[in-house]
């Protein structure tokens, strides 16, 4: 049963597989494996460290700044996973019928699940019931206050004001008369560090519209 | 490799805005993980480097793997010996000169991973017998 599977698996793969031509050409496998490797080193890198942070290495970092090298082991995991992905198209019978590729697919699958138990948990005891839902609601808010200050037609604007690269800043770019105008679930959002959400650094001052793009004043 | 050269690049990351709310002198932590590893991986490079001495040798690649490795290590405590101050590490890692290190660090990294993960395609002898 479980083998006819497995036959059945390696056989389409086999057939249909859309990279295989290209991972047999002299410099396609070799270059696979680089970028697998470095997206190994980048998961365990952040993660990794993460982990240690919980078992209390370098405890005087907050863990919610520590939580922010997240998203890059996550890009990892990713490129991990679409680089193994690309071996496993191009050579199934290696790993399909291989006991090392079935046990490390379960040490995978634990190591999800920890993570999953982890955020169901901890992570709830640490930064409350819903901590994302609250990030973006006081995203949300900040934005919604924006737009009514500068009027419907500068929404967009408004949302591009919030993005990464832009106005998003930590606790200590703002100054505390910025952070007391901010609203309480902004200030939560502040509070854990997390990628906060910015008033302009004109309060009482406001922007007249979207090609006021020079720099904040303040702004590092 | 993983914690060896993912803390290290975790550190060029954090160097370069990623995480600002971790003082960059609290990763001072994490350095003898990194020593410890690159440990683990230097003594277990040597056995495997014993097991197929003229494959290695005789390859290029392995000379530029090993280059990249120590520039990475020279880069990391270069770095590390001017960020990991408590009053003026910050100031130093926004510096251009610590920016730039960084940028050349994880260069250093990538090209050492890649280096040595072609050293299994580029050799042209695996023994001295042929």
């Amino acid at each position: 049963m479980l083998h006819d599977l497995q036959v059945w698996l390696v056989t389409n793969i086999i057939a249909h597989s859309p990279v295989a031509h290209m991972m047999r050409t002299a410099w396609g496998w070799p270059i696979a494996e680089s970028i697998h490797f470095l997206g190994l080193c980048l998961l365990i890198g952040c993660i990794g460290t993460f982990d240690l942070r919980l078992l209390g290495v370098a405890k005087r970092v907050p863990i919610a700044a520590m939580h922010r090298l997240i998203p890059w082991g996550i890009l990892g995991f990713v490129i991990n996973a679409s680089s193994g992905l690309m071996f496993l198209l191009t050579e199934p019978d290696q790993y399909i019928y291989n006991p090392s590729f079935h046990f490390k697919f379960l040490f995978i699958a634990i190591a999800g699940l920890n993570a999953g138990t982890f955020y169901l948990s901890s992570y709830r005891q640490i930064f409350g019931a819903n901590p994302v839902a609250r990030r973006a609601a006081a995203r949300e808010a900040h934005c919604r206050d924006l737009t009514e200050r500068l009027g419907p037609g500068h929404h967009l604007w408004a949302h591009a004001h919030l993005l990464p690269s832009g106005v998003v800043h930590r606790s200590a770019d703002l100054a505390p008369a910025d952070v007391r105008a901010c609203s309480g679930e902004t200030n939560v959002a502040l509070i854990l560090n997390f990628k906060s959400v910015r008033r302009p650094a004109t309060v009482g001052n406001i922007p007249t519209g979207p090609e006021r793009t020079g720099p904040t004043p303040g702004r590092r | 490799m993983g914690f060896a050269v993912g803390i290290c690049l975790a550190l060029d990351l954090r160097i370069l805005g990623v995480a600002p709310g971790v003082r960059i002198a609290e990763m001072r932590r994490f350095v003898p993980i990194v020593w410890i590893a690159f440990w683990i991986n230097a003594i277990s490079g040597v056995l495997l480097l014993i097991g197929y001495p003229t494959k290695a040798l005789t390859n290029p690649v392995f000379y530029l793997k090993l280059l990249l490795i120590g520039v990475g290590l020279w880069l990391f405590s270069r770095i590390g010996r001017r960020v990991f101050d408590e009053t003026a590490g910050e100031q130093r890692a926004a510096s251009p000169i610590v920016q730039r290190l960084a940028i050349l660090s994880l260069a250093c990294w990538v090209g050492a991973v890649t280096a040595g993960r072609l050293l299994a395609y580029t050799y042209h002898r695996l023994t001295a017998l042929g």
